[in-house]
């Protein structure tokens, strides 16, 4: 009887909210303030964070306006100064006739300012900081720019740091990250072009390119792409990112992103698209190229042998962060010959008394590694210096002289974890090809790491972002092609773009020396 | 789509049964060998073996691996090894193995029966050097007291590399050697000698030369000081002391340090008679000197090269002529030489190259040269 009784209970409040969206979207704005402010009320109805402000111009003639806009989103100062005070000031009699034209253009004194006849509007209006502008007897309103928004103060990104790069990282407001963009390239080839995605979040969206270094197929391919996006909402970058991705089974990423300011401008200037969503400080670039996983901002500000040295240092962690515990596991209980037999000696030792078999061991160690990093980054600081210590002492040591697991392996797990940190932009990559290799090589031995190597090579050069190869660059010997890929070739050398991302090739026209003749 | 992913299975399958032999086991449950010996008690003509083995068990971090002793009797040396298994809860594991004592009994019956099974078996190295026991048991070397290093098979490995370079008292011969230079008819084997030296009742093993053999089986033996003469001819000198007496009134002893040495070896066939010429080049540092020697002066030098190169000349020509006149196997390699150089004329001598080896004419002409006195002022 109950269950009835609500079901039908919800039924009607569903039909009575369908009802006010279709009146919503059909019905125009009326002439009078009353029958718009009881729309208004019955739109938001329940939602007590909207202010209406009825104002009545009293100096020498009557007029009746009404005010609307959210609580916390707008800037009291504009509401106070730049449209209730003009309002209440306006001198009527000099006026013939008060039109909405009439107050845009003479009496508000705000920047952006719209007129509107259409209720959908409105609500999105309302809802982003506008302040809404009723007038008696106008079947129209204004909305008045007067966003007031709490924001973060721009800072250094914690995920991407550098030493002598630029320490200004974006926010969580657009328009300020914009800005930053904006503020490095001066020149109308930046083109910014504003998307809204989420039937509810309405989050705004800005998608980003230099005009005449883009490659066109790649931006009707996007825009192709995010033209398909139909979702209710929009929280973060990698919603985005995960819609219009190329290869979306994939652990590897084919969509960059981005904190900073400064790469976004790299990117931009390479000819790459770059995406940036209000509410979130991380912007997403394409195309994609593998070797983007290895690069990080801080090699174009440091001395080239120092930078090259860094990049090759992250590739060679990559490698050792993806084989070392399957290339144990292999050698330990396939191929004892490999080891020279001081080292097969002290390993039998340790692993004597150890009462699982390697591999299970392994697996467990890279466990409890990954809970203790996952955690080290979820908890609060106060509780790292806690967690620092169960990790060293408890999995470490005690682990070890309880004869819980070898020491050997413990040597394994840490040089994994600490390797892995050195390429964060392949966490996910890392993990699922670790596991998936420490499962073939205890199988198989190395014969199993080799084909699980050759698997994941396979995948790495099949994958795509945007119809461009992620290796393409890496199947050339031309020099200018690889310049910026093994290595970070000094800024005199690089003179051309990547070619498959911009149209436009050459980047330095002055590669000459500098010597005085 | 699916059709990619049946031809990537099939490709990977396909690796599969192109590997060699792989087996999961464990370094957990392996026993690691480290040298083996081989006996053969004469009454029952079985094979009597003793394995050292890491003691990993009963050993802790801090005072290192010791050794243990594992015995097994068998018919042949498989079995044997098999049998040995039943003393033990893990499975041998040769593939660290790094010597094979022989007793010398056997290898005077033959050394070919022994290495079959030691080349067949798939986890010993080719590698794993061979060594004639001179005791009454092989097995004794295994328990000698240990100087520097506990693992007995360890050490002797470790003279023999050692010593083949420093002292030049012993030679390297691995497995895979020993089992070319058995295939060949024109050189024969030598193998180095250790025996157990007892001295204020510790027993040490050290190198005692080497063993000659004549086909697969054992001759004799060299000195080590002999050996010393032996590398010279065969041009494995890399380093070594030359020692002299009583060059001249003014000298009574000197010692020569060997930098590097070249021996060319030629030889002369006139009137079918066959004749061996081994010119060591040896660079030699000036080491020491008991006596007056004047370092600056060309002509004193000059003159103790000449005495030096005689005597070293004198010291080379006897071990030959000990080889040809009491062994007569050609453990120096003349026969290959001339087969290299001139296969026409080997085919001729091969079949009576033991008696020509054994009165053939070997001249030999060493030239010394002092690079380096080392004035002391």
């Amino acid at each position: 009887m109950f269950g009835f009784n609500s079901k039908n209970k919800k039924n009607v409040i569903d039909e009575k909210l369908k009802q006010i969206q279709i009146e919503v979207n059909n019905d125009l704005l009326s002439s009078s303030i009353e029958k718009n402010l009881s729309t208004l009320k019955e739109i938001f109805v329940d939602n007590d964070v909207l202010v209406t402000r009825p104002i009545e111009s009293d100096n020498k003639g009557k007029l009746n306006y009404l005010i609307a806009y959210m609580d916390g989103l707008v800037n009291s100062v504009i509401i106070n100064d730049s449209i209730i005070k003009p309002l209440m000031l306006i001198d009527l009699e000099k006026q013939k006739k008060i039109s909405m034209d009439t107050l845009i253009n003479s009496v508000v004194m705000i920047n952006e300012v719209k007129k509107t006849q259409n209720w959908a509007e409105i609500i999105e209006s309302i809802n982003y900081g506008d302040s809404i502008l009723f007038m008696d007897g106008e079947a129209e309103a204004l909305i008045l720019n007067s966003k007031g928004l709490q924001t973060r103060a721009i800072s250094e990104p914690e995920s991407e740091r550098n030493l002598k790069g630029p320490r200004e990282g974006f926010s969580e407001a657009i328009i300020t990250n914009l800005s930053l963009v904006r503020r490095k390239i001066r020149t109308n080839e930046l083109k910014m072009k504003f998307y809204t995605f989420g039937e509810r979040t309405k989050t705004k969206a800005c998608v980003c390119y230099m005009d005449s270094l883009v490659n066109k197929n790649i931006l009707k391919d996007l825009y192709k792409r995010l033209d398909k996006i139909d979702i209710d909402g929009v929280l973060g970058s990698q919603y985005l990112s995960e819609l219009i991705t190329d290869c979306r089974w994939s652990p590897f990423e084919s969509i960059g992103n981005t904190e900073r300011p400064d790469v976004v401008v790299g990117k931009l200037l390479e000819g790459r698209i770059a995406i940036f969503v209000d509410g979130t400080p991380v912007v997403i670039t394409a195309p994609y190229l593998f070797v983007e996983n290895f690069q990080s901002s801080e090699d174009y500000y440091l001395n080239f042998y120092y930078a090259s040295f860094s990049r090759l240092l992250r590739m060679l962690a990559l490698i050792i962060t993806l084989i070392v515990p399957a290339f144990y596991i292999a050698i330990v209980a396939f191929h004892h010959e490999i080891l020279p037999t001081p080292l097969l000696v002290s390993i039998t030792m340790d692993s004597s008394s150890v009462p699982f078999p390697t591999g299970i061991e392994a697996f467990v160690m890279l466990i409890i590694f990954d809970v203790l990093k996952e955690t080290g980054i979820r908890m609060s600081s106060n509780v790292g210096q806690a967690l620092s210590i169960v990790g060293a002492l408890v999995i470490g040591q005690s682990a070890v002289t309880a004869k819980f697991v070898s020491a050997p392996m413990i040597i394994v797990v840490a040089i994994t974890g600490i390797t892995s940190l050195l390429v964060p932009k392949m966490n996910s990559a890392n993990i699922v090809c670790r596991y998936f290799l420490l499962f073939c090589a205890s199988f198989l031995g190395l014969e199993g790491l080799a084909c699980g190597l050759l698997l994941i090579l396979i995948h790495v050069l099949n994958l795509k972002s945007f119809g461009v190869s992620q290796f393409v660059p890496m199947r050339s010997i031309k020099y200018q092609e690889i310049k910026d890929i093994v290595i970070r070739a000094p800024w005199w050398q690089m003179i051309t773009r990547p070619s498959v991302i911009s149209t436009d090739k050459v980047r330095l026209k002055s590669s000459g020396e500098n010597t005085d003749d | 789509m699916i059709k990619r992913i049946a031809y990537l299975c099939v490709m990977i399958l396909m690796v599969l049964p192109l590997t060699g032999c792989w087996d999961y086991i464990p370094i957990s449950q392996i026993t690691i060998v480290s040298g083996i010996t081989i006996d053969k008690d004469q009454a029952s003509n079985e094979y009597q073996l003793a394995f050292e083995i890491y003691d990993v068990k009963s050993s802790s971090k801090d005072e290192g691996v010791k050794p243990k002793i594992i015995d097994s009797t068998g018919t042949t040396i498989f079995e044997a090894i098999r049998n040995a298994k039943s003393k033990l809860s893990n499975k041998l594991y040769f593939g660290a193995a790094q010597v094979i004592v022989v007793n010398e009994s056997i290898a005077k019956e033959g050394m070919k029966p022994i290495i079959d099974f030691f080349l067949r078996d798939k986890e010993l190295r080719e590698t794993t050097k061979l060594v004639i026991s001179q005791e009454k048991s092989a097995k004794d070397i295994l328990t000698s007291e240990y100087t520097d290093e506990k693992i007995i098979s360890t050490q002797i490995d470790s003279i023999i590399t050692e010593d083949a370079k420093v002292t030049l008292s012993t030679v390297n011969s691995s497995l895979y050697q020993t089992y070319n230079i058995l295939k060949s008819e024109e050189i024969s084997l030598v193998l180095p000698a250790f025996k157990n030296n007892k001295k204020n009742n510790i027993t040490i093993t050290e190198a005692n030369g080497i063993a000659i053999f004549k086909e697969d089986k054992l001759k004799g033996y060299l000195f080590p000081e002999e050996t010393k003469y032996y590398s010279f001819v065969v041009n494995e000198v890399e380093g070594g002391v030359l020692a002299f007496e009583n060059i001249n009134s003014d000298i009574k002893k000197i010692s020569l340090e060997i930098v590097s040495n070249k021996t060319r070896l030629s030889y002369t066939y006139t009137d079918n008679k066959i004749k061996m010429i081994v010119e060591p080049k040896v660079n030699v540092h000036l080491g020491e000197i008991e006596g007056y020697f004047n370092s600056t002066d060309e002509k004193q030098i000059q003159k103790l090269e000449e005495t030096t190169g005689m005597l070293l000349g004198e010291n080379i020509s006897s071990v030959i002529k000990k080889v040809q006149t009491k062994y007569q196997t050609d453990i120096f390699g003349f026969g290959n030489y001339i087969n290299k150089k001139n296969p026409k004329l080997w085919n001729k001598l091969s079949s009576t190259w033991d008696e020509t080896f054994s009165n053939l004419e070997v001249e030999v002409k060493p030239k010394i040269a002092i690079k380096d006195t080392s004035q002391i002022k």
